[in-house]
């Protein structure tokens, strides 16, 4: 972001490799055998959305507000010891939250999304306290002295100021998120994993890509997505990008 | 009017207590500005966070309008009191008129009066309309504290708080800005209390001056009074030993001048010259033009000779005139410039109003120093 030109090279690195990918693909007879698990990849990438939207929703839903709570003054004592455990659980590895979250939840879709929340909330409470720390605290001296209600600063200063740093923590968790989503289906949660984990068990290449190369073209798409989010959505004032 | 009654604030630290503000009462009369003035640390700031009560006092108490600010609730208190604060403290997320228009959006305002109040403001911060639309970070600082400015008048408060205002702008964007501001403030009349560490600046905005020093008020008064007799050592120190300087940007020229100086029409003859001068009893007289404006000078050695000569084909050159409504340190250094010690004095449209000269300056400065000291700080 730093280097605009560096980013469009690599944008355009990005599709170029794509297309040569999609050429080997096809000339080796990759691509056919893959399209050929087509209906396994609408129902599974359909339910790997489903996972995604539920499990991220949840954690913006959850994330957000606790990371907004954690900067008010009555929480300034225990604030940074909770974002030490936050940080502290992002060392963890994917799977050993997975695996946690089985051995106490039992198997099927309601620990797969348990887990993927939990990875999820971290980002998105960390970046959310610091985007509104982080804040001049001028500004909000500006605000209280114009008499606004805390309320009011949270809503009309705090949080459009922060809003950058939030949905860059958002946009972080949900790429993680989709890229763990596949490890769900190792206790039962389904998804692309699905695909993925059994193409390789069988040593099907074709099958395994029929997993893979959603997944990551579902990564992309997504955080693309969010990305315009972050551009559009962002005031103008306050995003380094416009 | 904001009267204070003394006030202190003590914080608790480490080291013990601490006064910050200790018995301060002072009070800031309708339509003036007051400035509070003193070192870091000495609590000129905390004083007036007291006000809109930003900081609780520990005791005294606070009148705006002789009403006690206790009775009013501290959000609504806040938003009948203009801030303005150093680092501007623009929200970075709205517009231009987004952020002027905060306080009145608070207020419940309709937007109709919103933008029409926010057009009003740029004409009066001297800011173009167009700039409405923009965003804090696309102006430049000197735009932005104008911007500060306008939000703090937007609601229209009798009072305005102003803590270094000015502070963070480039020194000579801050002389146009504080112009700027005393024009707008000789029509506006707000009760201002104004906080300032730069002694050029108290003398120059303040009708007050109130000098803190370790949480106490050490002496308030007018910025002539402060800087002629000011009460102890420290406050001479602080105001400077150029304070008989920075006097004299206090005082404008026609205070200072004699506008009784003979003058002769330049088609006078010498003879006629000489009269005048007599009858006066000076040994000086200004030759003006058929408008009246300053053109030579006589002195009765040039007046031998040929009494049938015009003054204007006898008279010397004159030094450059001063108008009459510039302060006399811009006199002084002009007298000290052309290497004079006198020059003629004009009005505004360049006609002849009189004549300034060192010992008349001395003059006026001697006459308020001998000025009986009032007791300044309570």
């Amino acid at each position: 972001m730093a280097i605009p030109g560096l980013d469009r090279a690599l944008r355009a690195g990005t599709i170029v490799g794509l297309l040569a990918a999609g050429v080997v693909a096809e000339r080796s007879g990759l691509l056919p055998e893959i399209l050929s698990h087509w209906g396994d990849i609408l129902y599974l990438g359909r339910e790997h959305i489903y996972l995604v939207l539920i499990s991220g929703g949840l954690a913006i839903g959850v994330g957000v507000p606790l990371g907004v709570v954690l900067t008010r003054r009555r929480m300034r004592n225990v604030a940074e010891s909770v974002i030490q455990v936050v940080n502290l659980g992002q060392t963890i590895p994917t799977l050993a939250v997975l695996a946690l979250s089985m051995s106490v939840l039992g198997i099927g879709t309601v620990p797969a999304i348990f887990a993927l929340w939990l990875y999820s909330l971290l980002p998105i409470v960390r970046n959310t306290y610091q985007g509104i720390l982080s804040i001049d605290p001028a500004m909000l001296e500006a605000a209280q002295g114009m008499g606004m209600q805390p309320r009011q600063m949270l809503w009309q200063v705090e949080l459009p100021n922060a809003l950058y740093v939030i949905i860059a923590g958002i946009r972080t968790a949900i790429v993680i998120n989709v890229g763990t989503v596949p490890l769900a289906f190792l206790i039962g949660g389904g998804g692309l994993g699905q695909l993925i984990f059994t193409g390789i068990s069988l040593y099907n290449t074709g099958m395994m890509l029929a997993g893979a190369v959603p997944t990551a073209l579902l990564a992309v798409v997504i955080d693309f997505l969010l990305g315009m989010g972050a551009y559009w959505g962002v005031p103008r004032g306050v995003n380094p990008l416009r | 009017m904001i009267r204070l009654e003394n006030l202190s604030k003590t914080f608790d630290s480490p080291e013990g207590t601490v006064r910050a503000v200790d018995n301060v009462t002072m009070e800031v009369p309708e339509g003036e500005v007051a400035v509070l003035l003193g070192p870091s640390g000495c609590g000129k700031t905390t004083t007036m966070k007291m006000v809109n009560r930003l900081v609780q006092p520990t005791s005294g108490k606070i009148y705006i309008d002789d009403k006690d600010t206790d009775s009013y609730d501290a959000i609504q208190l806040r938003r009948q009191l203009g801030y303005v604060i150093q680092q501007i403290g623009l929200f970075p997320n709205m517009t231009v008129e987004q952020n002027i228009s905060v306080v009145p959006r608070l207020l419940g305002w309709s937007r109709q009066a919103q933008q029409t109040r926010a057009r009003e403001l740029m004409r009066m911060v001297a800011l173009d309309e167009r700039l409405l639309s923009r965003f804090p970070k696309e102006l430049s600082g000197g735009q932005q504290q104008r911007v500060g400015v306008a939000r703090a008048l937007a609601a229209d408060p009798p009072v305005l708080l102003m803590d270094e205002p000015f502070g963070a702008i480039d020194p000579i964007n801050r002389e146009v800005i504080q112009d700027e501001f005393l024009k707008m403030q000789a029509k506006l009349k707000k009760t201002i209390m104004f906080v300032s560490h730069d002694i050029d600046e108290a003398v120059k905005m303040g009708d007050k001056i109130a000098i803190f020093r370790d949480g106490r008020l050490e002496q308030y008064d007018d910025p002539d009074m402060l800087l002629s007799q000011p009460a102890n050592p420290f406050i001479a120190d602080f105001v400077g030993g150029d304070r008989e300087l920075k006097r004299m940007r206090l005082t404008r020229v026609s205070a200072a001048m004699d506008p009784d100086a003979p003058t002769v029409q330049a088609d006078d003859s010498v003879a006629n010259a000489r009269a005048i001068m007599d009858q006066a009893g000076r040994a000086h007289a200004v030759v003006v033009d058929a408008a009246n404006r300053p053109m030579g000078l006589l002195t009765d050695r040039q007046l031998d000779g040929e009494p049938g000569r015009l003054c204007r084909d006898a008279a010397n050159p004159l030094p450059e005139p001063v108008t009459a409504d510039r302060d006399l340190r811009t006199a002084v250094s002009s007298m000290f410039t052309h290497d004079v010690d006198w020059m003629p004095v004009v009005d505004a449209d360049g006609c002849f109003a009189g004549v300034v000269t060192q010992d008349g300056i001395r003059g006026v400065l001697a006459e308020s120093r001998r000025r009986p000291a009032r007791q300044g700080a309570a």
